[in-house]
């Protein structure tokens, strides 16, 4: 952007920054290689101020994938910070190819905790996540809930150590308001997938869980509207109305993985990742489409 | 030239880019709930009757309005009269036709698009329709003059987020 305050390294290097910002917490350092990857394939084909992760006024912006890191985002920010619920999906295929394929991955957008949950009683999942920031106050309404209306919840903790997601001073809040019961129980040190397949429903304030959430069948919602998924998870007020929802219908499901994999993610495992990048800079530099548009079935 | 574009003041830009960032929370989570295309937009009709205003899905960039400090600065700098607004369009949306009759006097527009978007406006001497497009990721800067005799019908679409800071002088 002309005049901005921000620093625009080229495209290549900002792994560098990436790293150093990063550096503390192993389970995203793993997948640096891919944000070296992606500096490296757009590299020399535009300039740096018109491309970056964090800076909301660049023309174009990327980052790493939902769920599934390596299926990594560019656009012009229209699928990386805030989701039209525009429904472009809807027009998809329904064949199962993609949904075979996500069935094959492990859908984890960070390295996971090395526990594996044993199921003892029916639960309500609902993964934490930047609980000391952006969503206290969601998370800290839903234990409320959960206490009152005796919906057992289990609260998986974040992969990722950090200040932000450091749930203690949320938990040791919801303590001293006496919010905290026999119905909301905590769980650090295990992974996501045997949490999500045995949960009866998942709900979150915007989780990249909602991903294997309906890809497990389960019923999935967020707290917060315009998430990548609101096209098919619902967002839902923190009130009796989780109970009420439902898993996502077999075949809008289908269309929503054909769209999302086809028009929101890049493959970096495949071969052809630099190609589908630059097919779709091109879209919007030579063919003057919009995000609208290139990210229309 | 009824609509007159001008060379954006790197002073003026400098200030209000950087006022975008320490605002950013404010904006860069709104999104259009029905997008309108360049079609529908296209096929907007110019309305019989005056309208001098036009209600929108566009948000304030400052929480304070045009009150902002910043604001004020820059209308200093312009030597303008007043502050008529500070909003960002959403993507995939847009401004129907109005004439901004109800301010009269010479309007500066300073915008800042991030994906196409685009002026329309009907020159009220010839009745030619104009589409003035604006650069996506520059700024922009338009002038022009509203009269009661001569109104100036003119309506936005934009592609992607769109900041529009108004000025009369």
């Amino acid at each position: 952007m002309q005049d901005s305050f921000y620093h625009h390294t080229e495209p290549k290097n900002y792994y560098k920054y990436w790293y150093h910002t990063r550096q503390n917490v192993p389970e995203k350092l793993q997948n640096l290689k891919y944000v070296k990857q992606f500096g490296d394939a757009i590299q020399g084909h535009i300039e740096a101020h018109r491309i970056h992760w964090e800076e909301k006024m660049t023309e174009f912006r990327y980052t790493g994938g939902y769920a599934n890191f390596h299926l990594m985002r560019f656009s012009k920010g229209i699928y990386i910070d805030h989701n039209p619920i525009w429904g472009l999906y809807k027009d998809a295929p329904t064949n199962e190819n993609i949904y075979n394929h996500f069935l094959s991955l492990s859908n984890d957008r960070y390295g996971q905790h090395k526990g594996i949950f044993k199921k003892q009683r029916p639960y309500t999942l609902f993964p934490l996540q930047m609980t000391a920031v952006k969503d206290f106050k969601e998370t800290l309404r839903y234990i409320v809930w959960a206490t009152k209306s005796k919906t057992y919840t289990i609260f998986k903790t974040h992969p990722c150590p950090g200040n932000d997601t450091d749930h203690s001073v949320l938990w040791n809040f919801a303590k001293k308001h006496n919010a905290i019961s026999e119905y909301t129980v905590l769980v650090d040190g295990c992974r996501s997938q045997e949490l999500v397949e045995g949960a009866d429903r998942i709900v979150s304030v915007d989780s990249g869980l909602s991903f294997k959430g309906m890809l497990y069948d389960k019923p999935t919602c967020t707290l917060r509207n315009h998430t990548m998924m609101n096209d098919v998870v619902p967002y839902v007020l923190t009130n009796d109305s989780i109970l009420d929802v439902k898993p996502v219908l077999h075949k809008d499901k289908l269309k929503w993985l054909n769209w999302f994999y086809h028009r929101v993610c890049i493959d970096f495992h495949k071969d052809d990742y630099v190609d589908k990048l630059l097919y779709k800079f091109r879209q919007y530099e030579n063919q003057g489409l919009n995000d609208y548009e290139v990210h229309k079935w | 030239m009824t609509v007159s574009i001008h060379t954006p003041r790197k002073d003026i830009t400098f200030i209000l880019s950087s006022n975008l960032h320490q605002n950013v929370k404010l904006w860069h989570r709104k999104v259009e709930d029905k997008p309108i295309t360049y079609e529908e937009f296209s096929k907007w009709q110019i309305p019989k009757k005056d309208i001098p205003k036009i209600p929108s899905n566009c948000i304030n960039i400052f929480p304070e309005g045009n009150k902002s400090k910043v604001l004020e600065t820059v209308k200093k700098m312009l030597d303008a009269r007043d502050v008529t607004n500070s909003m960002m369009y959403n993507p995939m949306s847009g401004m129907y036709w109005h004439t901004n009759s109800d301010i009269l006097g010479t309007r500066i527009y300073y915008t800042f698009s991030l994906d196409k978007s685009v002026f329309k406006y009907k020159d009220p001497n010839t009745g030619d329709i104009h589409e003035s497009w604006d650069k996506p990721g520059c700024w922009t800067v338009r002038s022009f003059d509203i009269s009661k005799e001569k109104p100036l019908w003119h309506c936005v679409w934009s592609a992607g987020r769109r900041f529009s800071f108004g000025f009369v002088i």
